[in-house]
């Protein structure tokens, strides 16, 4: 039996797959597709592949992230050690995130991958740096 | 108006057959209570994606009558005795199907629609419960309706503490293909309740309308519950379809 508060490594899993399905279905809006388009491109979104309590411990974490985000801090001695441990992993979870996808540097817009040689949404090519 | 007199034992009666049968139950305590919603069994399964519920409460139901009830009448009682309590083990002697009914009596709480007269004031927050508690002399189960718990407005730490432990689970058999088993937030939404409530109308003490302190020692845990968790429900916004 796992105790989900107390796996951080499954709860960044979860975040992770939180963020690349959320980034997918953003997709889908943005498109502005015909229904089948849409139908087409949901079948892309990653399906959920670990326990549902995983996804709902993540989606609390979200909350609470967006919350310090906002400038409405929890204090330390309220947050309990796993919520202390889970904020940790969702850092981690975003820092994968936003390495596999990152943003254009003029629009900002979320690229689909390290190697898009122009943003979709604004057209810069200067994506990628020289290395 | 009648009311709910908290101090008092409930009797709930069930009819079977053109029969009346009578059970009498002990005031049922925060600690039973507990028991009874760490006895549900709320799972999820990840099937190919999709999210799969399943509830099943009723042994956990069958346990809190079991642990409450003090007495029963309108059963036949074999020759030389009076009255079913000398029979040994006799809770598990009655029907499984009156026990299960005895139990969704004392669970019948749900959430009311407030009237339009019920005013919205700032500051305070107000629930109304429609729910099931005794008969009456006559033996006639009555549902009390727009049972009402006037609350503080809840703080962000509060809000904070009923998501992470709504979110609380475990998982049995592997992180993968294992099924998630929800542990409830039920023992922190009681809580919330004693911290936040501030009157109540529809219920008493003695007979007379509880105070605050009252209210927190003697209110039924599954109404402080299910009031609470109306109070985090959120509101349904007017929507119209557009021509």
């Amino acid at each position: 039996m796992i105790d989900v508060w107390k796996d951080a490594e499954g709860v960044r899993m979860a975040l992770e797959e939180i963020f690349e399905s959320d980034f997918v279905r953003s997709r889908i809006r943005e498109e502005g597709a015909s229904p089948d388009t849409v139908e087409r491109m949901e079948r892309q979104v990653p399906p959920r592949t670990l326990a549902w309590g995983y996804y709902s411990f993540g989606e609390h974490l979200l909350h609470l992230d967006a919350l310090q985000q906002a400038g409405i801090g929890v204090a330390s001695a309220d947050l309990a050690a796993c919520e202390a441990e889970g904020l940790l992993a969702l850092r981690r979870a975003r820092s994968a995130f936003e390495s596999r996808h990152p943003a254009c540097s003029a629009c900002g817009m979320r690229q689909q991958n390290r190697f898009s040689p122009a943003c979709p949404g604004c057209g810069s090519k200067s994506l990628r740096k020289k290395e | 108006m009648s009311a709910i007199e908290l101090k008092q034992s409930r009797v709930i009666v069930i009819e079977d057959r053109g029969k009346q049968y009578s059970f009498t139950l002990a005031r049922i305590a925060k600690k039973l209570w507990l028991r009874y919603f760490e006895g549900i069994l709320s799972t999820s399964e990840n099937q190919g994606g999709k999210r799969v519920d399943s509830f099943d409460s009723s042994a956990a139901r069958l346990d809190l009558v079991e642990q409450s009830l003090v007495t029963a009448s309108g059963y036949p009682l074999p020759d030389g005795k009076t009255s079913i309590e000398q029979l040994d083990g006799w809770k598990g002697m009655l029907p499984l199907s009156h026990r299960l009914g005895v139990a969704n009596a004392i669970i019948s709480v749900s959430a009311s629609e407030p009237s339009d007269d019920d005013p919205i004031s700032l500051g305070t927050e107000s629930v109304y419960l429609d729910a099931v508690w005794s008969a009456d002399e006559k033996g006639v189960m009555r549902k009390f309706k727009g049972l009402r718990h006037n609350f503080k407005s809840p703080t962000s730490e509060q809000q904070r503490r009923v998501s992470r432990d709504g979110s609380r689970s475990r998982v049995v058999g592997g992180s993968r293909n294992g099924k998630t088993q929800w542990l409830g937030a039920q023992a922190t939404l009681a809580e919330i309740y004693d911290e936040l409530i501030v009157s109540v109308e529809g219920y008493t003490v003695d007979g007379v309308e509880p105070d605050r302190d009252a209210i927190v020692e003697f209110m039924d845990t599954y109404h402080k519950v299910a009031a609470v968790d109306v109070l985090f429900a959120p509101a349904a916004p007017k929507v119209e379809e557009e021509q």
